[in-house]
Protein backbone atom coordinates (compact mmCIF):
# COMPACT_ATOMS: atom_id res chain seq x y z
CA UNK A 1 0.00 0.00 0.00
CA UNK A 2 0.95 3.33 -0.34
CA UNK A 3 1.66 5.19 2.46
CA UNK A 4 1.17 8.52 0.96
CA UNK A 5 -2.41 8.18 0.63
CA UNK A 6 -3.08 7.90 4.30
CA UNK A 7 -4.47 11.39 5.88
CA UNK A 8 -2.15 13.63 7.49
CA UNK A 9 -0.85 11.85 10.14
CA UNK A 10 2.64 12.54 10.95
CA UNK A 11 4.65 11.72 14.14
CA UNK A 12 5.80 14.99 15.85
CA UNK A 13 9.13 13.84 15.44
CA UNK A 14 8.52 13.76 11.31
CA UNK A 15 6.89 17.33 10.94
CA UNK A 16 9.83 18.94 13.68
CA UNK A 17 12.00 17.54 11.28
CA UNK A 18 10.31 19.25 8.23
CA UNK A 19 9.93 22.55 9.88
CA UNK A 20 13.68 22.44 10.66
CA UNK A 21 14.81 21.71 7.00
CA UNK A 22 12.70 24.45 5.62
CA UNK A 23 13.73 26.96 8.40
CA UNK A 24 17.28 25.74 7.43
CA UNK A 25 16.93 27.00 3.72
CA UNK A 26 15.34 30.36 5.22
CA UNK A 27 18.06 30.80 7.40
CA UNK A 28 20.68 30.35 4.28
CA UNK A 29 18.24 32.69 2.10
CA UNK A 30 18.34 35.08 4.85
CA UNK A 31 21.97 35.21 5.00
CA UNK A 32 22.26 35.60 1.45
CA UNK A 33 20.33 39.20 1.71
CA UNK A 34 22.17 40.16 4.16
CA UNK A 35 25.25 41.28 1.64
CA UNK A 36 22.91 42.67 -0.28
CA UNK A 37 20.64 44.82 2.50
CA UNK A 38 22.61 44.89 5.47
CA UNK A 39 21.17 43.19 8.84
CA UNK A 40 17.61 45.02 8.04
CA UNK A 41 15.90 42.07 6.32
CA UNK A 42 17.17 40.06 8.89
CA UNK A 43 14.77 41.87 11.30
CA UNK A 44 12.02 41.60 9.24
CA UNK A 45 11.99 37.98 8.81
CA UNK A 46 12.73 37.27 12.73
CA UNK A 47 9.76 40.08 13.74
CA UNK A 48 7.42 38.12 11.38
CA UNK A 49 8.41 34.59 12.78
CA UNK A 50 7.87 36.49 16.35
CA UNK A 51 4.51 37.41 15.59
CA UNK A 52 3.30 34.17 13.90
CA UNK A 53 4.84 32.27 17.35
CA UNK A 54 2.88 34.89 19.37
CA UNK A 55 -0.67 34.30 17.47
CA UNK A 56 -0.37 30.74 17.71
CA UNK A 57 0.44 30.82 21.60
CA UNK A 58 -2.71 33.55 21.73
CA UNK A 59 -4.96 31.13 19.66
CA UNK A 60 -3.52 27.96 21.76
CA UNK A 61 -4.68 29.79 24.82
CA UNK A 62 -7.91 30.73 23.57
CA UNK A 63 -8.78 27.32 22.63
CA UNK A 64 -7.33 25.96 25.49
CA UNK A 65 -5.06 23.85 24.11
CA UNK A 66 -1.36 23.14 25.87
CA UNK A 67 1.02 25.34 24.51
CA UNK A 68 3.12 22.07 23.18
CA UNK A 69 0.71 21.54 20.22
CA UNK A 70 3.11 24.56 19.02
CA UNK A 71 6.62 23.16 19.59
CA UNK A 72 6.02 21.20 15.46
CA UNK A 73 7.00 24.73 14.88
CA UNK A 74 4.92 25.59 12.03
CA UNK A 75 3.80 28.82 12.75
CA UNK A 76 7.98 30.13 12.55
CA UNK A 77 7.69 28.14 9.15
CA UNK A 78 4.74 30.83 8.20
CA UNK A 79 6.26 34.01 9.66
CA UNK A 80 9.84 33.27 7.74
CA UNK A 81 8.25 32.32 4.73
CA UNK A 82 6.05 35.57 4.58
CA UNK A 83 9.10 37.60 5.92
CA UNK A 84 11.24 36.52 3.02
CA UNK A 85 9.04 37.80 0.09
CA UNK A 86 8.76 41.51 1.90
CA UNK A 87 10.72 44.08 0.18
CA UNK A 88 14.04 44.82 2.48
CA UNK A 89 12.56 48.29 2.38
CA UNK A 90 8.88 46.71 3.74
CA UNK A 91 8.13 48.59 7.31
CA UNK A 92 8.12 46.32 9.96
CA UNK A 93 4.83 46.17 10.94
CA UNK A 94 3.74 44.86 7.63
CA UNK A 95 5.18 41.49 8.24
CA UNK A 96 4.27 40.89 11.34
CA UNK A 97 0.25 41.79 10.43
CA UNK A 98 0.62 39.56 7.73
CA UNK A 99 1.87 36.68 9.87
CA UNK A 100 -0.87 37.29 12.83
CA UNK A 101 -3.50 37.03 10.31
CA UNK A 102 -2.21 34.08 8.36
CA UNK A 103 -2.21 32.09 11.84
CA UNK A 104 -5.18 34.19 13.50
CA UNK A 105 -7.52 33.76 10.37
CA UNK A 106 -6.15 30.91 7.75
CA UNK A 107 -4.76 28.81 10.09
CA UNK A 108 -6.18 28.52 14.10
CA UNK A 109 -9.92 28.59 13.21
CA UNK A 110 -9.97 25.60 11.02
CA UNK A 111 -8.13 23.36 13.76
CA UNK A 112 -4.53 24.06 13.52
CA UNK A 113 -1.55 22.35 11.77
CA UNK A 114 -2.68 19.65 9.91
CA UNK A 115 -6.36 20.52 9.43
CA UNK A 116 -5.94 24.21 7.97
CA UNK A 117 -7.36 24.05 4.29
CA UNK A 118 -5.36 27.23 3.06
CA UNK A 119 -1.54 27.28 3.15
CA UNK A 120 -1.28 30.37 6.02
CA UNK A 121 1.89 31.71 4.62
CA UNK A 122 0.22 32.12 1.02
CA UNK A 123 -3.07 33.36 2.85
CA UNK A 124 -0.66 36.18 5.04
CA UNK A 125 0.71 37.57 1.73
CA UNK A 126 -2.19 37.87 -0.61
CA UNK A 127 -3.66 40.13 2.45
CA UNK A 128 -0.77 41.76 2.13
CA UNK A 129 -0.44 42.66 -1.42
CA UNK A 130 -4.15 43.11 -1.58
CA UNK A 131 -4.26 45.65 1.16
CA UNK A 132 -0.63 47.51 1.38
CA UNK A 133 0.72 46.73 -2.72
CA UNK A 134 2.77 49.92 -2.49
CA UNK A 135 4.24 49.24 0.47
CA UNK A 136 5.11 45.37 -0.82
CA UNK A 137 5.95 46.24 -4.25
CA UNK A 138 8.41 48.85 -3.50
CA UNK A 139 12.15 47.58 -4.00
CA UNK A 140 15.48 49.51 -2.98
CA UNK A 141 17.74 49.70 -6.37
CA UNK A 142 20.58 47.19 -5.45
CA UNK A 143 24.03 48.28 -4.80
CA UNK A 144 27.07 46.24 -3.49
CA UNK A 145 27.30 46.04 0.12
CA UNK A 146 24.33 48.77 0.44
CA UNK A 147 23.64 48.98 3.82
CA UNK A 148 19.85 49.62 4.47
CA UNK A 149 18.94 51.78 6.86
CA UNK A 150 17.19 50.28 10.72
CA UNK A 151 14.64 52.76 10.72
CA UNK A 152 11.06 51.30 11.44
CA UNK A 153 9.75 53.01 8.09
CA UNK A 154 11.95 53.91 5.24
CA UNK A 155 10.63 56.50 2.58
CA UNK A 156 11.08 56.56 -1.52
CA UNK A 157 12.92 59.61 -1.09
CA UNK A 158 15.36 57.86 1.48
CA UNK A 159 17.62 55.65 -0.60
CA UNK A 160 16.75 55.32 -4.56
CA UNK A 161 14.27 52.81 -5.80
CA UNK A 162 14.74 50.41 -8.17
CA UNK A 163 12.00 48.77 -11.09
CA UNK A 164 12.00 45.10 -10.06
CA UNK A 165 11.96 42.55 -12.64
CA UNK A 166 8.35 41.25 -12.04
CA UNK A 167 7.57 45.20 -12.95
CA UNK A 168 9.89 44.90 -15.68
CA UNK A 169 8.24 41.99 -17.75
CA UNK A 170 4.64 42.66 -16.85
CA UNK A 171 4.96 46.48 -18.26
CA UNK A 172 6.16 44.87 -21.69
CA UNK A 173 9.84 46.75 -21.11
CA UNK A 174 12.88 44.50 -21.50
CA UNK A 175 14.24 43.23 -18.37
CA UNK A 176 17.66 44.99 -17.89
CA UNK A 177 19.46 42.23 -15.86
CA UNK A 178 22.18 40.28 -17.29
CA UNK A 179 21.88 36.16 -17.09
CA UNK A 180 24.76 35.87 -14.61
CA UNK A 181 23.17 38.23 -12.11
CA UNK A 182 20.03 36.44 -13.06
CA UNK A 183 21.54 33.08 -11.50
CA UNK A 184 23.20 34.81 -8.71
CA UNK A 185 20.09 37.00 -7.62
CA UNK A 186 21.84 40.51 -7.86
CA UNK A 187 18.98 42.01 -9.09
CA UNK A 188 15.83 44.28 -7.57
CA UNK A 189 13.43 41.90 -5.70
CA UNK A 190 12.02 41.02 -2.47
CA UNK A 191 14.34 39.63 0.65
CA UNK A 192 14.08 36.06 -0.21
CA UNK A 193 12.50 35.30 -3.81
CA UNK A 194 15.47 36.50 -5.88
CA UNK A 195 18.47 34.23 -5.04
CA UNK A 196 17.78 31.69 -7.65
CA UNK A 197 20.92 29.70 -7.01
CA UNK A 198 20.54 29.50 -3.51
CA UNK A 199 16.52 28.64 -4.17
CA UNK A 200 17.28 25.99 -5.96
CA UNK A 201 19.88 24.45 -3.92
CA UNK A 202 17.01 24.97 -0.99
CA UNK A 203 14.89 22.83 -3.19
CA UNK A 204 17.23 19.69 -4.10
CA UNK A 205 18.19 19.99 -0.11
CA UNK A 206 14.27 19.81 0.79
CA UNK A 207 13.64 17.12 -2.03
CA UNK A 208 17.20 15.35 -0.84
CA UNK A 209 16.00 15.31 2.88
CA UNK A 210 12.25 14.31 1.48
CA UNK A 211 10.81 17.65 3.09
CA UNK A 212 9.68 18.11 0.00
CA UNK A 213 8.25 16.14 -2.96
CA UNK A 214 9.81 16.72 -6.41
CA UNK A 215 6.91 14.98 -8.09
CA UNK A 216 5.26 18.19 -6.85
CA UNK A 217 8.20 20.97 -7.52
CA UNK A 218 9.56 19.01 -11.08
CA UNK A 219 6.02 19.33 -12.92
CA UNK A 220 5.69 22.80 -11.26
CA UNK A 221 9.13 24.28 -12.98
CA UNK A 222 8.61 22.03 -16.21
CA UNK A 223 4.80 23.87 -16.42
CA UNK A 224 6.37 27.24 -15.54
CA UNK A 225 9.36 26.88 -18.39
CA UNK A 226 6.99 25.94 -21.17
CA UNK A 227 4.46 28.83 -20.66
CA UNK A 228 7.60 31.27 -20.57
CA UNK A 229 8.44 29.75 -23.28
CA UNK A 230 5.66 30.50 -25.11
CA UNK A 231 5.71 34.37 -23.76
CA UNK A 232 8.94 35.46 -24.49
CA UNK A 233 9.91 38.68 -23.59
CA UNK A 234 10.86 41.09 -26.36
CA UNK A 235 14.43 41.14 -27.92
CA UNK A 236 16.10 38.69 -25.40
CA UNK A 237 17.21 35.42 -26.13
CA UNK A 238 15.36 32.50 -25.59
CA UNK A 239 16.58 31.18 -22.67
CA UNK A 240 17.31 34.34 -21.19
CA UNK A 241 13.76 35.27 -21.69
CA UNK A 242 12.55 32.12 -19.70
CA UNK A 243 14.82 32.64 -17.35
CA UNK A 244 14.28 36.34 -16.33
CA UNK A 245 10.26 34.89 -16.75
CA UNK A 246 11.18 32.45 -13.86
CA UNK A 247 13.45 34.59 -11.67
CA UNK A 248 10.71 37.66 -11.42
CA UNK A 249 8.61 38.25 -8.48
CA UNK A 250 7.39 34.84 -5.99
CA UNK A 251 7.65 31.99 -8.98
CA UNK A 252 10.64 30.34 -7.89
CA UNK A 253 10.36 30.92 -4.41
CA UNK A 254 6.87 29.25 -4.50
CA UNK A 255 7.81 26.06 -6.13
CA UNK A 256 10.26 25.73 -3.10
CA UNK A 257 8.13 27.11 0.03
CA UNK A 258 4.56 27.60 -1.07
CA UNK A 259 3.91 24.43 -2.69
CA UNK A 260 5.55 22.08 -0.52
CA UNK A 261 2.93 22.34 2.86
CA UNK A 262 2.33 18.97 3.59
CA UNK A 263 -0.81 19.52 4.79
CA UNK A 264 -2.47 21.20 1.80
CA UNK A 265 -0.69 19.73 -0.74
CA UNK A 266 -2.02 16.22 -2.03
CA UNK A 267 -0.61 13.41 -1.13
CA UNK A 268 -0.72 10.62 -4.04
CA UNK A 269 1.90 11.03 -6.14
CA UNK A 270 -0.37 11.97 -9.28
CA UNK A 271 -2.29 14.11 -7.57
CA UNK A 272 0.99 16.13 -6.71
CA UNK A 273 2.22 16.29 -10.37
CA UNK A 274 -1.38 17.03 -11.93
CA UNK A 275 -1.22 19.97 -8.81
CA UNK A 276 1.97 21.25 -9.58
CA UNK A 277 1.07 21.47 -13.16
CA UNK A 278 -2.24 23.72 -12.34
CA UNK A 279 -0.45 25.49 -10.08
CA UNK A 280 2.41 26.35 -12.64
CA UNK A 281 -0.44 27.25 -15.50
CA UNK A 282 -2.24 29.30 -12.81
CA UNK A 283 0.50 31.36 -11.18
CA UNK A 284 2.24 32.48 -14.82
CA UNK A 285 -0.87 33.89 -16.01
CA UNK A 286 -1.45 35.95 -12.34
CA UNK A 287 1.91 36.78 -13.33
CA UNK A 288 1.21 38.30 -16.28
CA UNK A 289 -2.42 39.38 -16.22
CA UNK A 290 -3.40 39.95 -12.33
CA UNK A 291 -4.19 43.43 -10.89
CA UNK A 292 -1.20 42.39 -8.43
CA UNK A 293 2.62 42.22 -9.27
CA UNK A 294 3.31 38.80 -7.56
CA UNK A 295 0.21 36.47 -7.92
CA UNK A 296 1.68 33.40 -7.12
CA UNK A 297 -0.01 33.47 -3.61
CA UNK A 298 -3.47 33.60 -5.05
CA UNK A 299 -2.74 30.88 -7.20
CA UNK A 300 -1.99 28.77 -4.19
CA UNK A 301 -5.09 29.43 -2.32
CA UNK A 302 -7.03 28.51 -5.44
CA UNK A 303 -5.53 25.52 -6.06
CA UNK A 304 -5.47 24.50 -2.53
CA UNK A 305 -9.40 24.37 -2.48
CA UNK A 306 -8.91 21.64 -5.37
CA UNK A 307 -6.36 19.64 -3.71
CA UNK A 308 -8.80 17.10 -2.35
CA UNK A 309 -10.49 16.64 -5.36
CA UNK A 310 -7.36 16.50 -7.17
CA UNK A 311 -6.10 13.74 -4.78
CA UNK A 312 -9.36 11.43 -4.72
CA UNK A 313 -9.66 11.84 -8.62
CA UNK A 314 -6.07 11.36 -9.31
CA UNK A 315 -6.34 8.35 -6.95
CA UNK A 316 -9.32 6.57 -8.47
CA UNK A 317 -7.99 7.03 -12.13
CA UNK A 318 -4.60 5.53 -11.49
CA UNK A 319 -6.60 2.84 -9.69
CA UNK A 320 -8.85 2.21 -12.47
CA UNK A 321 -5.92 2.51 -15.03
CA UNK A 322 -3.83 -0.46 -13.07
CA UNK A 323 -6.43 -2.88 -12.87
CA UNK A 324 -7.76 -2.53 -16.45
CA UNK A 325 -4.34 -3.56 -17.22
CA UNK A 326 -4.22 -5.77 -14.54
CA UNK A 327 -7.45 -7.60 -16.60
CA UNK A 328 -5.96 -7.26 -19.98
CA UNK A 329 -2.48 -8.85 -19.06
CA UNK A 330 -4.50 -11.40 -17.00
CA UNK A 331 -6.76 -12.40 -20.11
CA UNK A 332 -3.80 -12.41 -22.77
CA UNK A 333 -1.99 -14.93 -20.41
CA UNK A 334 -4.83 -17.15 -20.50
CA UNK A 335 -5.65 -16.81 -23.90
CA UNK B 1 -58.37 24.68 30.88
CA UNK B 2 -57.35 22.71 28.07
CA UNK B 3 -57.87 25.92 25.36
CA UNK B 4 -55.79 27.69 27.37
CA UNK B 5 -53.26 24.95 27.26
CA UNK B 6 -53.28 24.32 23.64
CA UNK B 7 -52.95 28.28 23.77
CA UNK B 8 -49.90 28.94 25.44
CA UNK B 9 -48.51 25.53 23.67
CA UNK B 10 -48.88 27.50 20.07
CA UNK B 11 -47.53 30.54 21.75
CA UNK B 12 -44.30 28.60 22.76
CA UNK B 13 -44.35 27.29 19.20
CA UNK B 14 -44.35 29.96 17.52
CA UNK B 15 -41.71 31.73 19.51
CA UNK B 16 -39.45 28.36 19.13
CA UNK B 17 -39.44 29.02 15.06
CA UNK B 18 -39.08 32.49 15.57
CA UNK B 19 -36.30 32.00 17.66
CA UNK B 20 -35.16 29.45 15.12
CA UNK B 21 -35.19 31.35 12.23
CA UNK B 22 -33.95 34.26 13.47
CA UNK B 23 -30.55 33.02 15.19
CA UNK B 24 -29.81 28.97 15.26
CA UNK B 25 -31.10 28.15 11.79
CA UNK B 26 -30.01 31.95 10.44
CA UNK B 27 -30.37 31.25 6.68
CA UNK B 28 -27.33 33.74 6.06
CA UNK B 29 -24.97 32.54 8.22
CA UNK B 30 -26.08 28.29 8.26
CA UNK B 31 -27.24 27.84 4.27
CA UNK B 32 -25.12 31.43 2.92
CA UNK B 33 -28.45 32.06 1.41
CA UNK B 34 -28.71 36.11 0.89
CA UNK B 35 -24.95 36.81 1.23
CA UNK B 36 -24.98 38.55 -2.35
CA UNK B 37 -26.16 41.62 -1.04
CA UNK B 38 -24.06 41.12 2.19
CA UNK B 39 -20.99 41.16 0.28
CA UNK B 40 -21.41 43.81 -2.42
CA UNK B 41 -24.04 46.27 -0.59
CA UNK B 42 -22.77 45.59 3.13
CA UNK B 43 -20.51 48.96 3.74
CA UNK B 44 -22.38 51.05 5.62
CA UNK B 45 -25.03 51.11 8.02
CA UNK B 46 -27.41 52.95 6.00
CA UNK B 47 -27.28 50.54 3.09
CA UNK B 48 -27.66 47.40 5.81
CA UNK B 49 -30.98 48.97 7.41
CA UNK B 50 -32.50 49.78 3.67
CA UNK B 51 -31.84 46.33 2.61
CA UNK B 52 -33.07 45.06 5.44
CA UNK B 53 -36.53 47.07 5.44
CA UNK B 54 -36.41 46.01 1.83
CA UNK B 55 -36.71 42.05 2.77
CA UNK B 56 -39.37 42.98 4.74
CA UNK B 57 -41.47 44.70 2.61
CA UNK B 58 -41.15 41.50 0.30
CA UNK B 59 -41.41 39.29 2.70
CA UNK B 60 -43.65 39.90 4.87
CA UNK B 61 -46.25 40.41 2.15
CA UNK B 62 -45.61 37.33 0.50
CA UNK B 63 -45.66 34.99 3.49
CA UNK B 64 -49.18 35.73 3.87
CA UNK B 65 -50.30 35.97 0.66
CA UNK B 66 -49.14 32.19 -0.50
CA UNK B 67 -50.65 30.10 2.13
CA UNK B 68 -53.74 31.54 1.36
CA UNK B 69 -53.13 31.17 -2.96
CA UNK B 70 -50.33 28.84 -2.88
CA UNK B 71 -52.14 25.37 -2.49
CA UNK B 72 -54.67 25.70 -5.41
CA UNK B 73 -52.17 26.66 -7.75
CA UNK B 74 -49.87 23.74 -9.83
CA UNK B 75 -46.90 23.12 -8.51
CA UNK B 76 -45.28 24.15 -11.36
CA UNK B 77 -46.74 28.04 -11.08
CA UNK B 78 -45.83 28.51 -7.54
CA UNK B 79 -41.87 29.78 -7.89
CA UNK B 80 -42.87 31.87 -10.96
CA UNK B 81 -46.04 33.53 -9.24
CA UNK B 82 -43.39 33.84 -6.02
CA UNK B 83 -40.65 35.75 -7.95
CA UNK B 84 -43.39 37.98 -10.07
CA UNK B 85 -44.69 38.57 -6.74
CA UNK B 86 -41.84 39.76 -4.87
CA UNK B 87 -40.50 41.46 -8.04
CA UNK B 88 -43.60 43.66 -7.94
CA UNK B 89 -43.55 44.36 -3.95
CA UNK B 90 -39.51 45.44 -4.52
CA UNK B 91 -40.88 48.00 -7.42
CA UNK B 92 -43.10 49.60 -4.79
CA UNK B 93 -40.00 49.28 -1.82
CA UNK B 94 -37.51 50.82 -4.36
CA UNK B 95 -39.88 53.45 -5.61
CA UNK B 96 -40.35 54.34 -1.84
CA UNK B 97 -36.39 54.16 -1.28
CA UNK B 98 -36.00 56.96 -4.21
CA UNK B 99 -39.03 59.41 -3.44
CA UNK B 100 -39.29 59.17 0.21
CA UNK B 101 -36.07 57.96 1.23
CA UNK B 102 -32.62 58.77 0.04
CA UNK B 103 -32.06 59.01 -3.95
CA UNK B 104 -28.32 58.64 -3.35
CA UNK B 105 -29.14 55.66 -1.32
CA UNK B 106 -31.35 54.12 -3.95
CA UNK B 107 -28.38 54.71 -6.41
CA UNK B 108 -26.49 52.56 -4.73
CA UNK B 109 -28.24 49.59 -3.78
CA UNK B 110 -30.66 49.20 -6.75
CA UNK B 111 -28.96 46.72 -8.48
CA UNK B 112 -28.83 44.68 -5.16
CA UNK B 113 -32.54 45.11 -4.57
CA UNK B 114 -34.02 42.18 -7.52
CA UNK B 115 -31.55 39.64 -5.69
CA UNK B 116 -33.05 39.66 -3.02
CA UNK B 117 -36.38 38.40 -4.67
CA UNK B 118 -34.55 35.62 -5.82
CA UNK B 119 -32.47 35.23 -2.66
CA UNK B 120 -36.17 35.01 -0.34
CA UNK B 121 -37.40 32.54 -3.33
CA UNK B 122 -34.71 29.99 -2.18
CA UNK B 123 -35.75 30.98 1.36
CA UNK B 124 -38.89 30.05 1.47
CA UNK B 125 -38.35 26.78 -0.99
CA UNK B 126 -39.20 24.47 1.53
CA UNK B 127 -42.20 25.84 2.91
CA UNK B 128 -44.11 26.54 -0.23
CA UNK B 129 -45.55 23.50 -0.39
CA UNK B 130 -46.65 22.48 3.03
CA UNK B 131 -49.91 23.66 3.98
CA UNK B 132 -49.16 25.88 6.98
CA UNK B 133 -51.08 28.62 8.75
CA UNK B 134 -50.26 32.38 7.89
CA UNK B 135 -49.61 33.10 11.39
CA UNK B 136 -46.95 30.34 11.02
CA UNK B 137 -45.42 31.97 7.86
CA UNK B 138 -45.12 35.23 9.36
CA UNK B 139 -43.96 34.48 12.22
CA UNK B 140 -41.26 32.18 10.10
CA UNK B 141 -41.04 35.51 7.42
CA UNK B 142 -40.06 38.02 10.72
CA UNK B 143 -37.64 35.23 12.26
CA UNK B 144 -35.79 35.55 8.71
CA UNK B 145 -35.89 38.99 8.07
CA UNK B 146 -34.87 39.30 11.63
CA UNK B 147 -31.64 37.06 10.89
CA UNK B 148 -30.73 38.61 7.66
CA UNK B 149 -31.22 42.18 8.96
CA UNK B 150 -28.83 41.25 12.17
CA UNK B 151 -26.17 40.16 10.21
CA UNK B 152 -26.09 42.58 7.40
CA UNK B 153 -26.47 45.50 10.19
CA UNK B 154 -23.55 43.59 11.66
CA UNK B 155 -21.36 43.50 8.83
CA UNK B 156 -22.21 46.58 7.31
CA UNK B 157 -21.48 48.66 10.73
CA UNK B 158 -17.96 47.02 11.26
CA UNK B 159 -17.19 47.72 7.92
CA UNK B 160 -18.16 51.31 8.16
CA UNK B 161 -16.23 51.86 11.35
CA UNK B 162 -13.38 50.24 9.12
CA UNK B 163 -14.12 52.00 5.59
CA UNK B 164 -15.36 55.60 6.92
CA UNK B 165 -14.03 55.91 10.63
CA UNK B 166 -17.81 56.73 10.91
CA UNK B 167 -21.03 55.20 11.77
CA UNK B 168 -24.65 56.15 10.32
CA UNK B 169 -22.71 58.90 9.11
CA UNK B 170 -21.64 60.44 12.77
CA UNK B 171 -17.51 60.09 12.90
CA UNK B 172 -16.62 57.56 15.55
CA UNK B 173 -13.53 55.81 16.32
CA UNK B 174 -9.81 57.15 16.14
CA UNK B 175 -10.03 57.98 12.57
CA UNK B 176 -7.72 55.57 11.46
CA UNK B 177 -8.99 53.97 8.34
CA UNK B 178 -8.78 50.63 6.30
CA UNK B 179 -10.33 51.19 2.65
CA UNK B 180 -9.48 47.79 1.86
CA UNK B 181 -12.52 46.37 3.93
CA UNK B 182 -15.27 47.72 1.04
CA UNK B 183 -13.63 44.46 -0.86
CA UNK B 184 -15.35 41.16 -0.96
CA UNK B 185 -12.43 39.35 1.06
CA UNK B 186 -13.78 41.41 4.58
CA UNK B 187 -16.92 40.30 4.47
CA UNK B 188 -16.73 36.99 3.80
CA UNK B 189 -14.10 36.47 6.40
CA UNK B 190 -16.23 38.23 8.89
CA UNK B 191 -19.44 35.96 7.81
CA UNK B 192 -17.15 33.11 8.01
CA UNK B 193 -16.17 33.72 11.99
CA UNK B 194 -19.80 34.84 12.39
CA UNK B 195 -20.80 31.61 11.27
CA UNK B 196 -18.07 29.58 13.00
CA UNK B 197 -19.25 31.14 15.93
CA UNK B 198 -23.34 30.45 15.79
CA UNK B 199 -22.33 26.68 15.00
CA UNK B 200 -19.33 26.71 18.45
CA UNK B 201 -22.45 28.50 20.81
CA UNK B 202 -24.79 25.93 19.58
CA UNK B 203 -22.74 23.38 20.34
CA UNK B 204 -21.63 24.65 23.30
CA UNK B 205 -25.58 24.54 24.50
CA UNK B 206 -26.32 21.46 23.11
CA UNK B 207 -23.26 19.83 25.05
CA UNK B 208 -24.92 21.83 27.94
CA UNK B 209 -28.31 20.32 28.17
CA UNK B 210 -27.03 17.05 27.17
CA UNK B 211 -24.74 17.18 30.21
CA UNK B 212 -27.79 18.36 32.83
CA UNK B 213 -30.14 15.50 30.52
CA UNK B 214 -27.38 12.84 32.12
CA UNK B 215 -27.18 14.26 35.57
CA UNK B 216 -30.83 14.09 35.61
CA UNK B 217 -30.76 10.37 34.31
Amino acid sequence: MNHNLAPHIRTEQKSIHMTLDVLIAAAVLCVFSVFNYGIRPVYIVLLSMLAAIVSEALCCLIRRKSLRAMLDGSAAVTGAIIGLVMSPMVAYWVPMVGSAFAIIVAKAPFGGYGRNVFNPAAAGIAILSYCTPRRLFTYPAIGAGMQLPLAMEIGAEDIAIGTSLAAQIRSGATPTVNRLHLLLGDFVGPIGATATIILLACAAYLIIRRSASAWTILPYLVTCTIIALCTPCASLGTLHSIAAQLCAGYVLFTGVFLLNDPVTTPRFWLGRVIYGVLTGALVMLLQQVGRIEAGSCFAILIMNTLSPIIDRWSYYAWRSITRLLRIRREVKAHE
Amino acid sequence: MSKRKTLRRRFWQAADSFVETAISKNLVLTQAIGICPIIAAGVSLKNGVALTVCTAVVLLPLSLLMPLIGNRLPKWLRPVLYVLLAALALVGASYLLETRISPELYAQLYAFIPLIAVNMLRAHNATMGHTMHPLETIIEALGSTLGFGMVICVISAIREVTITSTLWGIPVGSGYTLPEAAAPFAAFIMLGFMSAMLQWTRHRIAAYFHKKEAEHQ
